[in-house]
């Protein structure tokens, strides 16, 4: 299945890229992608923090991903 | 109104756009663009936002903020974008019955904008730039 990773700010520099489609074994979690990003974007793990939202909610655990879903990185925010 | 916009803000449409017959008062909150942090001289700020999620967070705090007060109307604006020193980056407008509910209301949003919305702001100096607080 396919998941669509978005990127913003500091994790944007880091990867070089503003979006990204990982390929995914059906089932996969947020675990799982994340394994992915850390081997893809290395800088991702070592040099930054971030949250995940999927299809523009938080998510602060764990959750299963389904096809087509939109998942972005958020580093802390600082609006205002 | 809530909203993110690449244009300039104008106050004025802002807190008009809060006024009602049933209020005696309306809070403002304006950010803007200062010429320094920690010491080095900022050039400008970059703001850039994650669109829909930022929106429904947005609209997620007004509508905490109508049923912690008796808020009669409330706007957010918020700059995407470059701004130069003094251009605004925010404005908040709260119409409440009485004064106290729109200084706490408005407070409330600014508080709360500022720990979920996914916006960040790069600062640009003038030798060289960071996005604010993405460093651990």
């Amino acid at each position: 299945m396919n998941v669509s990773v978005l990127f913003f700010g500091i994790t944007k520099e880091k990867t070089g890229f503003s979006n990204y489609s990982f390929n995914l074994d059906p089932q996969s979690d947020l675990r799982v992608l994340e394994e992915e990003l850390f081997r893809k974007f290395p800088k991702l793990k070592s040099e930054i923090t971030f949250k995940f939202a999927v299809n523009n909610e938080y998510i602060l655990g764990n959750q299963v991903l389904n096809n087509g879903d939109e998942v972005a990185l958020i580093p802390p925010v600082s609006g205002g | 109104m809530i909203k993110l916009t690449q244009e300039h803000i104008n106050v004025q449409q802002i807190i008009d756009s809060v006024y009602s017959n049933n209020a005696g008062a309306v809070d403002v909150f304006i950010g803007t663009v200062r010429n320094n942090t920690k010491g080095k001289n900022v050039v400008k700020l970059d703001f850039e936002a994650y669109e829909p999620m930022a929106l429904k967070e947005l609209k997620m705090i007004a509508k905490e903020a109508k049923e912690k007060w008796p808020v009669e109307k409330l706007s957010i604006v918020h700059a995407i974008g470059v701004r130069e020193i003094g251009e605004l980056a925010v404005v908040i407008a709260v119409s409440t019955p009485h004064r106290k509910a729109s200084f706490e209301a408005c407070q409330f949003c600014i508080d709360t904008l500022k720990q979920t919305v996914p916006i960040w702001k790069k600062e640009v100096f003038e030798d060289g730039e960071v996005w604010v607080d993405s460093t651990p």
